[in-house]
């Protein structure tokens, strides 16, 4: 299996080192942030490097039963379900209707898309927009604004473009309408693509929180990234002199939580993303790799 | 058949269309959950109301919204109608629910503001970036008439808050849009730790308590200290001191507090204590800047100062302070506190103290404003519905009886007068050293900022302070073996009183801020005095590395000589001399109005 030659050993057993290496900084960080929530906190303090230091899962236990964590997980669940089926949906069906040339001002309809990816109106417009539509405290504000995202259509309309007509063609002959088409050939052979769109809206959607904060004041309805932003925060907005006026006059006070704390939301932040990646990877390899070359 | 195909298509965009504009219409009716939650929170409030008819309010429950421009209360609070008791009583008492909004931002505060869209209640902090865009844009209701009807309570008990927000807060309308909140009066403290030197006591007591002069005497003092412990228990070095860089121009604020001067970071501009009038400026050789950068160079040349310094964040160094890797903290409550706690498991008698300010420097109390602060001026909306409902909730809120509940919490169950003197029930004591969650259980210390009068401003009921825990005869019953051993030493009664019995026998002063003194402040600074500001501020903050890591004094020396015509180039006196006529006409104003 090695190769003869001594510099070919050198060179695998340096490439191998190497990435292992590489593999470690990536991997660190989060099993840093892992020892540090299972660890007592007195301990965090002091510092936390290889190893849990007096083991305990008291904080996941507390942060889990406290009830705006768990409301605002189910929320970020949600959103990322419904926003991206919704989305996968709308964005596939939408870019098939636009790769037909019976619809009418596909090409319009398309740069219009299009000039969305360029063009920003900006954040009071966007907010005069939302608000004027009903969103304003709704969870409908998570999902239809990125119902249709300008480039998921231009990924999938190219990948929907290079599927072989005959295919279609066929069915048609058959008596397939637009919709049978859509559903039994265009959609399943698009897998990828899906895929592909699937795991970047998902990411999105979990991670979005400024929504949230401008238009959303209702508790049943706090993400989980604007919760755990409002623990982060807290030791940021000391740098501001008010907030640490405000402190220095009050006599007690428990303002900032505790650095394991910090370190459990991050973690019940992240893990549920991370758990999509190696579901969806072998598709979405590809799926970029597909878009790539025909776009 | 093509043109069948084409209206096909066309009607199936259109339904992808008609689908998203029905989901943004149906979003239209109030959500379930949103609307259950409101309504059973005042069904409870009508609930409590019938079980005590006496003190019950006869209202009409309303709902009403409050936000800010920035931070607001004294823990992570969930947005909405909050369920602590202090709030269930302000419900109690007034018949509203105030549904909070917790997720105050400056940037979302602009968007509210653009849309029109204000909660009933506006707590604003930025009154110079703001105040008039809201009057002008009629965004807030002028009060006059309201006050008169449903506020007589604050034209009772502050009548010169009114006369100072018609004068100075109403844009030069001299009607009353706004409330200035949170009024406090200087007052004795239990430990003046703040902006002081906090260092370990333990290893203060180990070295024999030697005598700190000056500057020089506490470097050596931290350089002994750092000597004796050169690691923490796990083996981790340790710095005398680690000053928070990351933070701006913060590290350099000790450097006017101590020395007799307000500090204002507005280009190194400081006022005189007492009569606030202006002087020093960044070109001045002695301001805070140079003063602090000399003394951290000397603390880096005696191998005293952490080199993590410049890199740390605010978690750094409160970890430095918990792990005993530090040992100097300008603040206790950044980290100070906790270590406290956490070393007396070990040794009652290990942990953190304030070292006694040498002889000659001053002890800086805070800022206090007897009319209430221009950066907590509670105005209200014209979006809202109640405006008379907003204003009384606003009256009670800013009455000594508020203002007492908000820091006491409730008569009867968190404290009782005994032989005429409010004083918190033990239960609440315990609650509060033992309890990490006590203001989120009790409500007490929350909605300290929508207070009217708060910690040492007296209760005229009572005549104590209206936070009933900021009284000597309060600490002495509090004081842990720490302080203890720490005021033994000094031969007071708890350590707060060294200061005091100092202060009286002429050794120190103490100096604070009276933030009357911010009312003549011109607030629209010119855009080129604020992009000099900017760039100066930039440039000192990259600067000071050169300065602290200078080898000699000599290279400092040039390094300054350098940085002063490049400041100079920058146009730093333009900005000086705005600040320099802009406090000094604040101090006029100031003496004015205490005639």
């Amino acid at each position: 299996m090695w190769p003869g030659r001594w510099h070919d050993v050198l060179f695998h057993t340096l490439n191998t080192a190497f990435f292992v290496l590489f593999a470690l900084c990536c991997i660190y960080p989060f099993y840093y942030i892992l020892i540090n929530s299972v660890s007592d906190p007195l301990q965090v303090t002091k510092g936390v490097y290889l190893w849990p230091e007096g083991f305990n899962l008291t904080v996941y236990r507390e942060m889990l039963s406290q009830k705006t964590i768990s409301v605002s997980f189910w929320v970020s669940s949600a959103r990322a379900v419904v926003g991206t089926i919704l989305t996968v949906f709308s964005c596939a069906f939408f870019s098939y209707l636009l790769t037909k040339k019976e619809m009418p001002f596909r090409k319009t309809v398309y740069r219009f898309v299009v000039v969305t990816l360029y063009l920003n109106a900006g954040l009071i417009p966007w907010y005069l927009t939302m608000k004027m539509l009903g969103l304003k405290n709704s969870f409908w504000l998570y999902i239809l604004p990125t119902v249709i995202v300008g480039f998921f259509v231009i990924l999938m309309k190219t990948f929907i473009e290079q599927i072989p007509a005959a295919l279609e063609e066929a069915a048609v002959v058959e008596g397939a309408g637009y919709l049978t088409v859509f559903a039994k050939i265009i959609f399943p052979v698009s897998l990828p693509i899906v895929a592909t769109i699937t795991v970047f809206n998902a990411v999105n959607q979990w991670n979005a929180w400024m929504d949230n904060l401008f238009l959303v004041n209702d508790p049943n309805l706090q993400t989980l990234q604007l919760t755990l932003l409002n623990f982060l925060k807290q030791s940021e907005a000391l740098a501001q002199e008010t907030t640490r006026r405000m402190m220095g006059n009050q006599t007690s006070g428990h303002l900032i939580s505790p650095q394991n704390v910090k370190m459990a939301i991050t973690m019940i932040v992240t893990a549920p993303i991370l758990l999509i990646y190696p579901f969806m990877q072998r598709y979405f390899v590809k799926g970029i790799m597909l878009g790539a070359v025909k776009g | 058949m093509i043109r069948n195909k084409r209206r096909r298509v066309a009607g199936m965009a259109a339904i992808l269309v008609v689908a998203v504009m029905t989901g943004c219409a149906g979003s239209n009716d109030p959500k379930p959950s949103a609307a259950s939650s409101s309504a059973s929170s005042s069904a409870a409030a009508t609930a409590t109301a019938g079980a005590s008819p006496t003190q019950a309010s006869e209202k009409e429950p309303v709902t009403l919204k409050l936000s800010s421009d920035n931070a607001l209360f004294m823990a992570t609070l969930a947005p909405g109608a909050q369920h602590d008791p202090v709030m269930e009583e302000i419900r109690r008492k007034t018949g509203v629910t105030l549904e909070l909004d917790t997720q105050t931002d400056d940037k979302k505060f602009n968007l509210m503001l653009a849309g029109g869209d204000l909660p009933d209640i506006i707590v604003l902090q930025n009154a110079p970036k703001y105040l008039k865009q809201m009057i002008e844009g009629n965004q807030v209701i002028p009060l006059d008439e309201l006050i008169e009807k449903h506020g007589q309570t604050i034209l009772k008990e502050s009548p010169s808050k009114i006369e100072i927000s018609k004068r100075f807060f109403s844009n030069g309308t001299g009607s009353l849009y706004a409330i200035p909140g949170i009024a406090s009066r200087k007052g004795p403290q239990y430990k003046y730790g703040n902006h002081a030197y906090n260092i370990r006591w333990d290893y203060y007591k180990e070295l024999g308590f030697p005598a700190v002069n000056n500057l020089d005497d506490l470097l050596k003092l931290l350089a002994d200290m750092q000597q004796k412990h050169p690691t923490n228990a796990q083996g981790q070095k340790v710095y005398g001191m680690a000053p928070l860089f990351d933070w701006g121009l913060v590290p350099y604020e000790m450097f006017d507090r101590l020395f007799d001067r307000i500090n204002k970071n507005n280009l190194f501009v400081y006022l005189e204590p007492g009569t606030f009038k202006a002087a020093g400026g960044i070109l001045d050789p002695n301001v805070a800047y140079w003063e602090g950068t000399k003394f951290y160079r000397k603390a880096n040349e005696m191998g005293v100062l952490d080199p993590d310094s410049f890199t740390q964040k605010y978690e750094n160094f409160t970890e430095k302070v918990k792990s005993g890797r530090v040992l100097l903290s300008p603040w206790t409550w950044a980290g100070v506190t906790e270590a406290n706690a956490a070393l007396a498991k070990e040794d009652p008698l290990k942990g953190w103290e304030p070292l006694p300010v040498p002889a000659g420097q001053t002890v800086y109390l805070g800022e206090f404003g007897e009319n209430g602060f221009s950066n907590r001026l509670i105005m209200i909306s014209k979006n809202s519905k109640h405006p008379e409902r907003a204003m009384e909730l606003i009256d009670y809120l800013q009455s000594f009886e508020g203002s007492r509940l908000i820091q006491n919490g409730i008569q009867g169950k968190d404290w009782d007068v005994v032989d005429g003197k409010p004083q918190w029930k033990q239960a609440t004591i315990d609650a509060q050293k033992n309890d990490p969650n006590f203001s989120q259980n009790t409500g007490i210390g929350l909605y300290w900022n929508l207070a009217g009068f708060v910690d040492g401003y007296p209760d005229p009921e009572y005549g104590t302070p209206i936070n009933f825990t900021n009284q000597a005869d309060f600490w002495r019953t509090q004081m842990t073996e720490l302080d203890q051993d720490y005021s033994k030493h000094y031969g007071v009664s708890y350590p707060g009183e060294l200061v005091e019995k100092r202060v009286e026998a002429g050794e120190i002063r103490t100096i604070y801020y009276d933030m009357d003194n911010e009312l003549g402040t011109d607030t629209s600074m010119p855009d080129d005095i604020k992009r000099i500001e900017t760039k100066v501020t930039d440039y000192l903050v990259r600067m000071a590395p050169k300065l602290i890591y200078a080898a000699t004094e000599e290279e400092y020396a040039s390094t300054q000589a350098k940085m002063m015509d490049e400041l100079k180039g920058m146009g730093a006196q333009k900005a000086i001399d705005y600040w320099m006529a802009n406090m000094t006409k604040a101090s006029e104003t100031y003496a004015g109005l205490k005639k």
